[in-house]
């Protein structure tokens, strides 16, 4: 038999030609070509960190730090910018109104824009910050970042006093930092002369001064923000105040920022492209970075952190970056078993001398993390008490023994401790009651999963015994939400809370008696009057966050960066980051 | 040929409606529910609530799923409250996609194995035969994944002949960046073509056993003529069979390597949608592919007949003699 080359060589050809011929060139990059000319910068996405809502006023589904803090501040800047120098303050220079005043006991605001236009030419104006108010104050049932009883519940009126100037009247004195922080700071001015009107083709006018007005406005703008296919072309989305217009958007997340160049605040604008590019697992973003320098800015997957030096040869230095929040896990007081347990101080100040964090960090955190024993972020310490930073309650087992067998508990390290003595283990627990508990943790993280089996270990030195079992953390968020009688005991999400929209730690939303994000129901008639002194009074953090690191109300775990950052050598200006973590860059340059 | 169409078509809109029901039923089964899911920790009850009742998920399940199915008839397949956009628009995005590289896989996959099968039957246990056989068999108990990050680390990443990833942007960079399709066309078509080469292969040396094939020996015909001329027309039809029966696992084999190249398609949607509990757009991709693979195999039945004229179909009688 003869061999059938000629034939097969011509298909060889083909298919060969498919591969072989396209290996002539250097690899290039793949962002889209519309990005071109002029400098482009690429910032890479992490899985499921995808923008997809570009209104500021955006619905709870939407709720997310990539859709605020890295899409649209981008292009719509709020009153006060958050984050300087790596700090979680006020930033003048970025914020479109000067610093407000306060007076009349703290219960009166005057706000001065400073000079800022839209893309459009027309100056933002007091009237966008009252169109903003009105759509919130029509449609806040609707609104993602409204919380019952704060703005504008605690808005009794507003008067415009110029066209760069309003006052606000509240209901009550409140706390200047706090209202600065976590209520002017979500105030985002919105071009009232073209997003005032009910349909695409309609006329603009003053709907929103009307309360069925403002929730046809509202309606329209979010229906336009529902199809995010046309973000890249809806001339609604153009008229922006922020550095950057919206060029290119894909429903994969895939966005392409151009330069604004009418943008009236301060930046350098070297680069004139910034594109966000969506991936699908670490591992991808990882080869990409590994693979050559077609990301700027991109991460390192804590799982991979072996790979440092690998992308260091490939260009990338690295930069941990601290979000402002704080991680945790919950107990359930209002199980009715074992919440009279998990209600006793004392208990779960032993559990928490269980808590190695040190070794967490050196552990499942493979050296990225910093220990964490209260309600406010202690990385950057700006409002943190050392007494909060230090922990009253450090990992301490022998203590921990010595404090359960004080309050009546038959200990039996490696086995189930037993209440023996229930006048002193405490008001509803029950003679033989049993440190035996459930505890569910969200699957899918590594260090997680790590962290719990550790935990699991250190509380069996003191016979607590913890029956693990993961889920999904969907899952987990789903069947541990706040309730008046339920059964789960104790909870992991993988998280805790990150201030970030509110950026002032006061706690009010999730440890005050009945608060919507207070999973454990936990209810302190003291941690509640000290959290309404820093929302309503004039106190400062320092009294609630040691009252609070010291009752441990949940368990504090070490915190994990949000992302270990891998940032070309080429790009210069992109640190410190914001705790905030949003991006600004209108102030980056490319090099090379 | 007409009845039979119909029947099965018929046959296929069952099929797809089970589909449908059972993965209805499964996803709501899944504890929780969405909505804590999406809100997230800061949702209040009622967010929650509001959010259950803007979705219609507050409804029985049977009524969540007729409104779903009539809407599906009217061409409104939902609408994704995970990716903020209607299961339409999706699909109409990444489908093109994700057929893009189905297709070029398929197709560099038949240009391979079609002559590599050819040639094996030809030189049937030869070394040549036995060293295909034995690169065949390894590449088809390859998983894809392993075979995509194999890809990578020596064509991406130590040697910087490819991209790592796929084009990224709307779908004309796929042709623009045509290379960066390289390495994701290549991880599905090198496990189809273990695939399809042994079915040539099988389906090649049954055709040389025939009487035509010797006829035409005796005629003098070349070994490549008889190949290309009389055998590679007989000896395709069990692979056309196959690409209807392989459309589901042709589109797996996209899943990973859209996950892996980060090549946003049909097979990542799906997998995005099954892990954040959107079940609008999981339904969605459910439907296109339940119908796609009941379609592919209409389709290859119909091929069959028309490449084997041989094949009649009579109702499920014996074919005519």
């Amino acid at each position: 038999m003869r061999y059938p080359r000629p034939r097969s060589a011509v298909a060889a050809l083909v298919a060969g030609g498919l591969v072989a011929g396209l290996v002539t060139n250097p690899v290039a990059p793949t962002v889209a070509s519309a990005a071109s000319s002029g400098a482009t910068a690429t910032y890479a996405e992490g899985p499921g960190a995808t923008p997809n809502y570009i209104l500021p006023l955006l619905t709870g589904a939407y709720y997310s730090v990539a859709n605020i803090e890295q899409f649209q501040r981008l292009s719509y800047r709020s009153l006060y910018w958050i984050g300087e120098q790596g700090k979680p303050v006020v930033n003048p220079t970025l914020s479109l109104a000067n610093l407000p005043t306060y007076s009349d006991n703290n219960s009166v605001v005057n706000i001065t824009l400073r000079k800022y236009n839209w893309s459009d030419g027309t100056p933002v104006t007091s009237r966008d910050i009252t169109f903003w108010i009105n759509l919130l104050e029509a449609n806040k049932k609707d609104i993602a970042f409204y919380i019952p009883g704060e703005f504008p519940d605690n808005l009794k009126s507003y008067k415009v006093t110029g066209p760069e100037s309003i006052q606000l009247t509240l209901t009550g004195p409140v706390n200047p930092h706090w209202f600065t922080y976590d209520q002017l700071s979500q105030i985002t001015p919105i071009p009232q002369q073209t997003w005032d009107r009910t349909s695409a083709s309609g006329a603009i006018g003053n709907y929103d001064e009307s309360k069925a007005g403002a929730v046809q406005v509202f309606n329209f703008l979010t229906a336009q923000s529902k199809t995010i296919a046309t973000y890249g072309t809806n001339p609604l989305w153009q008229t922006v105040d922020g550095p950057w217009k919206l060029n290119q958007y894909q429903s994969d997340g895939y966005v392409q920022f151009k330069a604004n160049p009418a943008y009236s605040g301060p930046d350098t604008h070297a680069i004139q492209y910034f594109v966000e590019e969506p991936f699908t697992t670490d591992t991808a973003e990882l080869d990409v970075l590994r693979s050559g320098n077609t990301i700027d800015y991109g991460y390192l997957p804590p799982q991979d952190a072996a790979q440092s030096g690998a992308l260091k040869s490939e260009g990338y230095s690295q930069s941990v970056w601290w979000d402002w929040g704080i991680t945790f896990f919950v107990f359930n007081f209002h199980n009715p078993t074992v919440g009279p347990i998990f209600a006793q101080a004392y208990f779960r100040q032993a559990m928490q001398s269980l808590i190695d964090e040190q070794a967490f960090i050196k552990g499942p955190l493979n050296g990225f993390g910093h220990t964490d024993y209260g309600p406010v972020p202690s990385q950057p310490a700006t409002f943190a008490t050392p007494y909060e930073i230090k922990g009253p309650w450090p990992y301490d087992p022998a203590k921990a023994v010595s404090m359960l067998k004080a309050h009546g508990w038959d200990v039996r390290p490696n086995g189930v401790s037993t209440c023996a003595k229930p006048t002193e283990c405490g008001a509803g627990v029950k003679a033989g009651a049993k440190l035996d508990f459930n505890l569910a943790y969200g699957s899918g993280n590594l260090p997680v999963s790590e962290e719990m089996q550790g935990l699991k270990s250190d509380f069996a030195a003191a016979g607590i015994d913890i029956n693990l079992s993961s889920a999904p953390f969907d899952t987990i968020i789903s069947e541990s939400a706040p309730c008046t009688s339920c059964s789960w005991e104790m909870s992991n999400w993988g998280g805790g809370w990150l201030f970030g929209v509110d950026p002032y730690p006061t706690g009010d939303q999730i440890f005050a008696t009945g608060s919507g994000s207070n999973f454990a129901n936990y209810s302190s008639a003291t941690a509640d009057k000290l959290i309404d002194e820093t929302v309503h009074g004039t106190a400062s953090l320092a009294a609630y966050q040691n009252y609070l690191a010291d009752e441990i109300p949940v368990l504090w775990l070490p915190q994990a960066p949000f992302q270990i950052s891998e940032i070309s050598t080429k790009l210069h200006g992109a640190l410190p980051q914001s705790p905030i973590l949003s991006l600004t860059p209108e102030d980056w340059s490319l090099s090379g | 040929m007409t009845g039979y169409l119909l029947r099965r078509t018929g046959q296929a809109l069952v099929v797809v409606v089970f589909v449908t029901m059972i993965v209805f039923g499964l996803e709501h089964l899944l504890p929780g529910g969405p909505a804590r899911a999406i809100l997230g920790v800061h949702a209040t009850p009622s967010n929650i609530a509001a959010f259950n009742k803007q979705n219609g998920l507050d409804r029985p399940l049977p009524q969540q799923y007729w409104t779903w199915l009539t809407q599906v008839l009217q061409g409104n397949f939902g609408f994704s409250y995970v990716l903020n956009e209607s299961v339409r628009s999706l699909l109409a995005q990444r489908l093109p996609k994700t057929a893009f590289l189905a297709g070029a896989s398929v197709l560099l996959a038949l240009l391979v194995a079609v002559p590599i099968g050819l040639l094996q039957a030809a030189r049937r246990n030869r070394p040549d035969d036995v060293a295909v056989t034995t690169v065949v068999f390894a590449l088809y108990s390859t998983p894809a994944f392993w075979l995509a990050l194999l890809l990578i680390e020596f064509l991406a990443v130590r040697n910087h002949l490819f991209p790592a990833e796929a084009p990224q942007g709307n779908f004309d960079a796929v042709f623009s960046d045509f290379r960066a399709m390289v390495l994701p066309i290549l991880t599905i078509a090198l496990v189809i073509i273990a695939a399809f080469t042994r079915y040539i292969r099988a389906s090649a040396l049954d055709q040389l056993t025939m009487d035509y094939v010797r006829m035409a020996r005796s005629k003098g015909a070349g070994q490549t003529r008889i190949l290309y001329g009389h055998i590679l027309r007989n000896a395709i039809s069990p692979v056309v069979t196959l690409l209807g029966v392989y459309l589901p696992f042709i589109l797996s084999g996209t899943l990973i390597a859209e996950e892996v190249f980060n090549y946003p398609g049909v097979g990542l949607l799906f997998f995005n949608a099954a892990t954040t509990q959107d079940y609008p757009t999981l339904l969605g991709v459910i439907l296109v592919v339940a119908v796609a693979s009941v379609v592919g195999s209409l389709l290859a039945d119909i091929a069959y007949a028309v490449l084997d004229p041989r094949v009649r179909y009579t109702g499920g009688r014996s074919p005519a003699r």
